[in-house]
């Protein structure tokens, strides 16, 4: 496969010679890389096109093209504006195959790692390609999930600065938005090395290239035959994040708290608690936002009625009333460490499902 | 340089969690302001909004003017300076400093002049050709900053930038940002958790807790005029002593009686405790280790009583003394001529002009 900035450079130079807007896509329709001012082709149409028989398709303002090895769909491509479209598009897909082809022939760190952390390399060849691209195989390491809210252009080159691969870094494009760095790790306490090397990453971005990042920390694991699993812990880090610990630029695999055990439950299970323990399947109408920030705010303050209510700036039988209204629609009362742990979990797996269902094609 | 008003600025992330609540200020061009509180406080969200790293839930941000919360951080014309920084360990200082413009696709020339620029105002010109190894941790620190200056921003916004350093370097680098902000004439938004740090750096200092402003105001008056027990506790090291009372009311007199003691407040004192309707009620008093005396060393004082100290501490030009007063552990800070020792029975007074007076219930001043 090629990584997104190699197929990027080469889709704005044809754009800067042609004008013509262009866009690569995987087979699953997500962009890989696009030009300034391309717009994404009406979904449906795409997902028709992806599943036809047809090697090309031009429609209003687009022109639809697959490349494909053998019967596998490896990228979508969308040339989009002016009447050259189609002509810049099958030019587009020639430098593409042209590409492939060159990296197919030549060995590439970047492709190896990817594969590599991707668990798509068994230990034999590992071993024999590792030493071919003179990577170290020895010693800690670990996996770096860093997503961007903007393109990452910048990002990497500021991160390809601070992590040079002659100590033994590797940064990868995973997606458009997503870099993954693989980090050489000393003796000492490698998790928290790689929680400090995050903190610094986030800071530097900000910072450097004024821009957002989110960055996960897989496990830190012994060699390169490790790295498929600080990759996938990585993963798991960044989506169990993003339900549960959203207020968060940094997530350890090692720090994921309660999160870590809800994301594992099947969603019926979830379901059945929360049926059981809100009585329906969702927080009743009378439960809003008012109370819910009472809620938090009287966990924060392990349930101590007087302090939450100082701090919420209320009268404490105004607190009083808004727990009695929870306990009406709920039948779980806050004054009741049970109840208000029971709750509390209700809170997390309700934000688990709604990020399941808002995630679910 | 720039103003900045804040107005009933939120943040509140999508899983309910609620950082800040409706904080407003208006930060004057040139001011050094600081967000002072403990970890978790908001403080560090309110510098990221205002940097545009964080989305503002509700409120409006202005700088010089300009309604700034959609616009991008990179076009807010702000330079940030924060804890965990790092240096391009294969570029020259000059390098470091260049990289961030380089990104912005500055030219060559322009470049060259706020790198130089910068290495003046830093003194790092001896050292623009040296790599990040050769220097030392405070001229690592230097060219940070310089990385921040570069970019002529009407705002600096540093978040614990003192943090990762040694206690010694903190207090020498504390004395360059100073500096810097004398020199540049800049407007700094500066968060840190350490309150000495607050109080020597900022014209004025905001103090946070759990996502609320507690008070905002020069560090005299934060000292000596503390809003609440908070801010009272939080402000001076070693903390404020703090001592739960019984008011009595007695005519014009007011009384604070506790552990055996009748403290009689000064007149302007106690017209605002009995105003207050507190007699008979609980109050705590609130006593600056500063204001505890060695009674021997200060026969003026009134109210002497026994108290057998815990501990001793010599910190060379002042003495702590730890004793108990009831169940209120106490701590002095006495001239270092103190015969006072570990185990002995001494003397102590409160200087009662000093005092401080919270409402224990709404932790409220009544009179400071």
């Amino acid at each position: 496969m090629l990584s997104a900035q190699t197929i990027r450079s080469g889709i704005e130079e044809l754009k800067q010679i042609t004008g013509i807007a262009l866009r690569v896509m995987d087979a699953q329709g997500v962009t890989i890389a696009a030009t300034e001012g391309s717009q994404v082709p009406p979904e449906e149409w795409l997902r028709l096109f992806a599943e036809s028989d047809l090697e090309w398709e031009a429609r209003d303002e687009y022109a639809l093209f697959k490349l494909a090895e053998g019967e596998t769909l490896l990228y979508l491509l969308c040339a989009e504006g002016g009447e050259h479209k189609t002509a810049v598009g099958r030019i587009a897909l020639s430098e593409l195959r042209q590409l492939l082809l060159a990296t197919a022939q030549r060995p590439d760190k970047e492709t190896f790692l990817r594969n590599l952390i991707q668990g798509r390399i068994q230990t034999p060849e590992l071993y024999r390609q590792a030493q071919k691209l003179h990577i170290a195989e020895k010693g800690g390491k670990g996996v770096l999930l860093i997503e961007t809210v903007s393109e990452t252009a910048q990002i990497r080159e500021l991160l390809k600065g601070l992590f040079p691969e002659r100590f033994g870094n590797y940064l990868l494009e995973t997606d458009e938005r997503n870099l993954a760095l693989i980090r050489s790790l000393g003796g000492g306490d490698r998790n928290a090395e790689l929680k400090d090397t995050a903190d610094m990453i986030v800071d530097m971005v900000n910072t450097e290239a004024m821009a957002n990042v989110r960055v996960a920390c897989g496990m830190a694991v012994d060699g390169l035959q490790g790295l498929p699993l600080s990759f996938d812990t990585a993963r798991q880090a960044s989506e169990i994040g993003r339900i549960f610990y959203a207020e968060k630029a940094v997530i350890s695999y090692h720090a994921l708290g309660i999160g870590r055990l809800i994301h594992r439950l099947p969603k019926d299970i979830c379901r059945i608690f929360v049926r059981e323990a809100l009585g329906s399947d969702t927080l009743p109408e009378e439960i809003d936002e008012e109370i819910l920030a009472t809620v938090r705010k009287l966990l924060e303050n392990n349930l101590n009625i007087s302090e939450t209510a100082r701090q919420l700036y209320v009268h404490r039988n105004t607190l009083v009333y808004r727990i009695e209204k929870l306990q009406k629609a709920t039948g779980l009362d806050m004054r009741n460490f049970e109840d208000a742990l029971t709750f509390r979990v209700a809170l997390l797996v309700l934000n688990y499902l709604k990020y399941q269902e808002d995630s679910d094609p | 340089m720039a103003s900045l008003s804040l107005k009933n600025i939120c943040k509140v992330y999508p899983n309910g969690f609620e950082a800040v609540k409706d904080f407003n200020l208006e930060i004057e061009d040139k001011e050094f302001i600081i967000f002072v509180g403990p970890s978790g406080c908001g403080k560090s969200t309110t510098l990221r909004m205002i940097a545009g790293l964080e989305d503002i839930t509700s409120g409006e941000l202005k700088i010089d003017d300009k309604v700034v919360n959609d616009v991008e951080p990179k076009d807010r014309d702000i330079a940030m300076v924060f804890q965990n920084y790092a240096l391009y360990p294969h570029m020259t200082v000059y390098d470091n400093m260049a990289f961030g413009l380089k990104l912005r696709k500055v030219p060559k020339d322009k470049i060259d002049e706020m790198v130089k620029n910068a290495a003046r105002i830093l003194d790092l010109e001896k050292l623009l050709d040296r790599k990040p190894k050769a220097l030392s941790g405070g001229q690592r620190q230097r060219v940070a900053m310089g990385r921040a200056i570069v970019r002529n921003p009407k705002v600096f916004l540093m978040d614990e930038p003192l943090s990762n350093l040694d206690a010694k370097l903190r207090v020498q680098m504390r004395i360059e940002i100073a500096k810097l902000h004398q020199n540049l004439g800049a407007t700094i938004i500066y968060v840190t958790h350490d309150q000495t740090e607050a109080m020597t750096l900022g014209t004025r200092i905001v103090v946070m807790k759990d996502g609320v402003v507690q008070q905002v105001d020069s560090p005299q008056n934060l000292y000596e005029k503390p809003q609440n027990l908070f801010v009272a506790g939080f402000m001076g090291s070693p903390q404020m002593n703090f001592i739960d009372a019984e008011i009595e009311v007695n005519g014009d007199q007011v009384f604070a009686k506790t552990c055996g003691l009748k403290i009689e407040l000064p007149a302007e004192k106690a017209k605002k405790v009995k105003e207050g309707g507190y007699h008979g009620k609980i109050v705590t008093l609130g006593i600056r280790p500063e204001d505890v005396y060695d009674a021997s060393m200060a026969p003026e004082m009134k109210n002497p009583f026994d108290a057998t100290i815990r501990v001793y501490e010599l910190l060379g030009a002042e003495v702590y003394l730890y004793f108990d007063l009831g169940e209120f552990p106490i701590t002095a800070r006495v001239d270092p001529r103190t015969t006072a020792r570990s185990g002995s029975k001494v003397k102590f007074a409160f200087d009662v002009d000093k005092i401080h007076v919270f409402d224990k219930e709404t932790e409220k001043v009544i009179t400071n």
